[in-house]
C-alpha cells in the first residue's frame, strides 16, 4: 500500500491567483499528481507579482514571483492554449486520464471553452469538478469585481477586526486561503465518495462564504438577539484578561491570556501584584471583562520594561498562558517551530532557497514528504505530452509554431 | 444523518472550544455519526460563552456551541473516573476517528493510549491535537487560541492600514483565526479517512495548532528567510495604491486598485476625466507618488453616497471596490440569500433559527445541518445502541456519577 495518501490520483489545476491554486497544491502534498494548466502567452498572473523591493522584476516564465510560487510547489506546468482546437483534443486527451479538475475563471468561461463540468462528465462521467469564485457563479453578485480583501470584508470581518473609532481594517492576500482550505476538505470528501460508490461530482464555492463560514456566530447574534457585533481588538469572551501588551523594543509586545481563576491569581502573583486577586473591581470573570481598561493598564505597567521573553517565561512559570507576537520573522526564528523542523528549506532556481512550511498534518503511517519547487512556466510541457499522449518532437514541435503549446526551451519567446 | 458522503462513518471527539470541534461539525454536515463526549453537568466550556440566544445564560443557548456543534450528537461521561474511561474505550473501539485535545501522557494515564486503543481497533484513526504539539520547547506551556494565534506570524499586520499602527496587534475580528485549526484537522482525518478506504489501514495523526495555522498564512511569512522582508500594519502598499478604507455617508468602503484601467474607471465615475491622457497617471511609479491626490478625490466622491449607492455605482463600472460589510448586511444580503447560505433550523432550546454556514455546494453528498444537541441528550441511546449496556448497568452508571 503506497505511503503516499493521494497516489495515483491526477489533477487538472486550471486555477490562477492564490485561492484556486492552494487547494491543488494542497491534494499535492498529499501526494496527488498536480497539473497547473496555463496559458503559453498570458500565464497566472501571479508569476508578475513583485514580492520584495530587493527582488528584479520577476521573470514570469520562470517562478521567480515567491507569491506564484508559494501557492504552486511541487506542481508541473502544461503550457496550453486551449481555445485553439488542437490545444482542445490535447485536453480531452488528458481528461480521460483525470481524476479532479479544479479551476477559478470568471463565470462562464470553462463553459465557452467547451470545458465545463456538463461537457467534461459526457466524456469522463466519473470527473470530480471544482469551480471557485468570489461570490459564487450564481445571483446577483456573480460578477461582483475584487480581490481577496473585498470579499472578506464583504463577509464581514472588516467590521469586526481592530478597534473601534478606526477606519476598518483590509486584509493581505493569505486571507483568500481560507477558500483554498475549505475546497479540500469538499475535494477530499469528493474522492472518498467516489472511491466508495465510483460517483464524481461538482462542487463550486465562493470566497465570501467561505469566509463567512469562519463567522457564523455573529451573523446568529444578529438574527436571534439584533446585536450588531463591532469590533473587539484582542478581547473576546471567555478570556479576561486578555490582551498583547508592550514590551521593550520597537512595536513588540507580549500576550497574556487568562481564562480561569486559578491563571487570574497566579497572574497577580507572577506580576508581583498579589492582592490584585481581592481586589472587588476583579474578583469574577465578567468583573474582570467589563474592567478590561484598567486590567490592560495594570499589566501593561510590568510588562512595558520588560524584554518578552522575560514576561513569556515568568507567566509561564506560573502557569499563565502568554507568549509571544511574531511577524515573519519572529515565526521562522522561533526556537520551538526550528526543533520541530515545521519549515525546511528547498532549492530554487532564481531565489536561491524558499522555506516551506511544513503541512500540519504529521501522519503516522503517510508522512507528508518534502515538495519541490514550484515550476518555470510549460516546464514540464514535453514530458506530459509525449509520455502521456505519446506525441513525438515534431508533433510538439508543429504545436509551438502555432502558440498551441509552450516548452521551457521557448524561453525566448514573448509573453 | 442519511445520504451523507460519511454516512457509516463514526467520529468520537473529546475536544472544546471553537476551532478544534469545527472539524467534528464539518464532518457531521457531511453525514458522519459524531459524538461528542463531555463532562456530566458542564459539558463543552464554550456552553458557558456569550453571545447566548435572547441574553440568557445557560448551556444550551450559547450561539457559538449552536455554530461549531451542528449535527453531533452529545453524551455526558466523566472520564476522570475509570467507569468513564472504560465507557470512552469501548466508543473509541467501534469508532472509525478519534480527535482528541491534550497530551498522550494525559491519555496514557486513563488507559486510552494509541498503542491500547489502536490494539483494539486497528481501523482506528486517532487524530491528536495539542496547541504546540508534541514534542518541542514550548510542548507544555500554557495557552490559548489567543497566544497561539499570535505566535504565527499573521498578527503583526492587523488592523491594516487602519492608521493604529500605535496600538497592539490584533487577532482577526470575530473568532475568525480558530477556524482555522478546524479545517486543517477537517483535511487531514478525511485524508487518512480516504486512505483507509483506498486499502491503507488506520493511523495516529499529529496535529500542532500553531502549525496548523500557519499553513493557511504562508504567503505573508514566505518572504522573510527569503529577502529579510517583514510586513507591518501601517498598509503602506495599499496607501500607495489609493486603497485604504473610504468613509460613505454611513459606512465604509473596502477597495483594491492595481491597474491602469481600474484607476481610469475611478478617474471617469468621480469626473476626474482629464488624468486619464496625463503622463504621471499613466506611470505606476508616478501615480504613487500622487496617491495622496488620488485618495483625496475619491473620498471627495465618497462622501456624497451611501455605501449601497457607491457600491453600485463602483461594480457597474468594472471598479474593483465593495462594502465593509457588518454581520447585519451579511444576514440581509440578497446574494447570500440567493446562495441559501443560510438555512432554517429548529433548536429545542433557542427556538428557530436562521442557520448559517453552507461553506461549498457539492452536487451529489451536499452539506446538510441538525441542531447541535443538548448536553448528554444522547447518552442513553448511544450507551444501548452503540454499545449494547443493559438499563441495569446505565442506572450504576448513573449512581456512581460516571454518565
Amino acid at each position: 500500500m503506497s505511503k503516499q495518501i493521494l497516489e495515483g490520483v491526477k489533477i487538472l489545476d486550471f486555477g490562477a491567483f492564490m485561492a484556486g491554486p492552494a487547494a491543488a497544491e494542497f491534494l499535492g502534498f498529499l501526494g496527488a499528481e498536480v497539473i497547473k494548466v496555463e496559458h503559453p502567452l498570458r500565464p497566472d498572473g501571479t508569476r508578475f507579482f513583485l514580492t520584495s523591493p530587493k527582488q528584479l522584476p520577476p521573470d514570469p516564465r520562470t517562478a521567480g514571483s515567491q507569491t506564484y510560487d508559494v501557492n504552486n510547489y511541487g506542481k508541473q506546468s502544461l503550457a496550453l492554449d486551449f481555445k485553439q482546437e488542437e490545444g482542445k483534443e490535447i485536453l480531452w486527451k488528458l481528461i480521460e486520464d483525470t481524476d479532479v479538475i479544479t479551476q477559478n475563471m470568471s463565470a462562464g468561461t470553462m463553459e465557452r471553452l467547451g470545458f465545463g463540468y456538463e461537457e467534461v462528465r459526457k466524456r469522463k462521467p466519473d470527473i470530480i469538478y471544482l469551480s471557485s469564485s468570489a461570490c459564487g457563479e450564481d445571483g446577483p453578485e456573480r460578477d461582483f469585481i475584487g480581490y481577496a480583501a473585498t470579499f472578506a470584508a464583504k463577509a464581514g470581518l472588516g467590521a469586526l477586526t481592530g478597534y473601534e473609532g478606526y477606519p476598518p481594517s483590509t486584509f493581505v492576500g493569505s486571507i483568500d486561503i481560507r477558500s483554498a482550505s475549505f475546497a479540500t476538505i469538499a475535494l477530499l470528501a469528493a474522492l472518498y465518495h467516489r472511491k466508495k460508490t465510483g460517483l464524481g461530482q461538482y462542487i463550486e464555492i465562493s470566497s465570501q462564504e467561505a469566509i463567512a463560514a469562519q463567522l457564523g456566530e455573529f451573523y446568529l447574534d444578529y438574527s436571534v438577539n439584533g446585536h450588531n457585533q463591532g469590533p473587539m481588538a484582542n478581547r473576546r469572551h471567555g478570556y479576561a484578561p486578555q490582551g498583547a501588551y508592550r514590551v521593550l523594543g520597537d512595536d513588540q509586545w507580549a500576550t497574556v491570556s487568562v481564562e480561569t481563576q486559578e491563571q487570574w491569581e497566579s497572574l497577580c502573583r507572577a506580576i508581583g501584584n498579589p492582592q490584585l486577586a481581592s481586589d472587588e473591581r476583579f474578583a469574577t470573570y465578567e468583573d474582570r471583562f467589563s474592567h478590561a481598561d484598567e486590567l490592560d493598564e495594570i499589566i501593561t505597567a510590568w510588562t512595558k520594561d520588560k524584554e518578552a521573553s522575560e514576561v513569556v517565561e515568568k507567566l509561564q512559570a506560573a502557569g499563565v498562558p502568554s507568549g509571544w507576537v511574531y511577524n515573519g520573522k519572529g515565526l521562522h526564528e522561533d526556537p520551538h517551530r526550528r526543533e520541530r523542523e515545521a519549515w525546511y528549506a528547498i532549492d530554487s532556481r532564481d531565489l536561491g532557497k524558499e522555506y516551506v512550511m511544513r503541512p500540519a498534518w504529521r501522519f503516522e503511517k503517510t508522512p507528508v514528504p518534502e515538495t519541490t519547487a514550484s515550476p518555470y512556466l510549460g516546464e514540464h510541457s514535453v514530458q506530459i505530452l509525449k509520455n502521456r499522449l505519446g506525441m513525438t518532437d515534431q508533433e510538439i514541435a508543429a504545436l509551438v509554431e502555432k502558440r498551441v503549446v509552450r516548452r521551457l526551451l521557448d524561453y525566448d519567446s514573448h509573453l | 444523518m442519511a445520504g451523507g458522503v460519511f454516512s457509516g462513518v463514526r467520529v468520537i471527539e473529546t475536544t472544546e472550544g471553537i476551532g478544534i470541534p469545527f472539524a467534528g461539525k464539518m464532518l457531521a454536515d457531511l453525514g458522519a455519526e459524531v459524538i461528542k463526549v463531555e463532562r456530566p453537568g458542564v459539558g463543552d466550556k464554550l456552553r458557558h460563552v456569550a453571545p447566548f440566544a435572547k441574553g440568557e445564560s445557560d448551556p444550551e443557548k450559547s450561539l457559538m456551541f449552536l455554530y461549531v456543534n451542528s449535527s453531533k450528537k452529545s453524551v455526558t461521561v466523566d472520564i476522570d473516573s475509570p467507569g468513564g474511561c472504560d465507557i470512552l474505550r469501548s466508543l473509541v473501539a467501534g469508532a472509525d476517528i478519534w480527535i482528541r485535545q491534550g497530551q498522550p501522557e494525559a491519555w496514557d494515564g486513563r488507559g486510552l493510549s494509541y498503542e491500547t486503543v489502536s490494539s483494539a481497533n486497528p481501523d482506528l484513526i486517532c487524530v491528536s491535537v495539542t496547541p504546540f504539539g508534541e514534542s518541542g520547547p514550548y510542548k507544555d506551556y500554557a495557552a490559548t487560541p489567543f497566544t497561539v494565534t499570535h505566535m504565527c506570524g499573521n498578527t503583526a499586520l492587523y488592523p491594516h492600514g487602519s492608521g493604529a499602527q500605535h496600538l497592539a496587534p490584533c487577532m482577526l475580528g470575530g473568532n475568525f483565526e480558530e477556524y482555522d485549526v478546524g479545517t486543517v484537522i477537517a483535511i487531514g482525518a478525511i485524508a487518512a479517512l480516504y486512505w483507509r478506504e483506498a486499502g491503507g489501514e488506520g493511523q495516529y495523526l499529529e496535529i500542532s495548532e500553531q502549525e496548523a495555522r500557519v499553513m493557511l498564512l504562508q504567503n505573508e511569512n514566505a518572504p522573510y528567510p527569503v529577502f529579510g522582508m517583514t510586513f507591518d500594519r501601517q498598509g503602506a502598499v495599499q496607501k500607495l495604491q489609493a486603497s485604504l478604507s473610504y468613509k460613505t455617508k454611513d459606512g465604509w468602503l473596502n477597495p483594491f486598485l492595481t491597474q491602469t484601467h481600474e484607476f481610469a474607471s475611478m478617474a471617469r465615475v468621480m469626473g476626474k476625466e482629464e488624468w486619464i491622457d496625463e503622463p504621471w497617471f499613466n506611470n505606476i511609479a508616478e501615480r504613487r507618488q500622487n496617491h495622496q491626490k488620488i485618495a483625496d478625490a475619491i473620498q471627495e466622491w465618497a462622501d456624497q453616497y451611501t455605501t449601497a449607492e457607491a457600491v453600485e455605482i463602483l461594480q457597474a463600472n468594472h471598479i474593483p471596490m465593495g462594502p465593509v460589510s457588518t454581520p447585519k448586511d451579511v444576514v440581509e444580503s440578497e446574494q447570500f440569500a440567493y446562495r441559501k447560505f443560510f438555512t432554517p433550523m429548529s433548536h429545542p432550546a433557542i427556538g428557530e433559527v436562521s442557520y448559517p454556514g453552507k461553506a461549498f455546494n457539492m452536487s451529489e453528498t451536499p452539506l446538510s445541518f441538525a441542531p447541535a444537541p443538548l448536553l448528554g441528550a444522547d447518552t442513553e441511546s448511544v450507551l444501548k445502541e452503540t454499545l449494547g449496556c443493559s438499563d441495569e448497568q446505565i442506572a450504576a452508571y448513573r449512581n456512581d456519577n460516571v454518565i
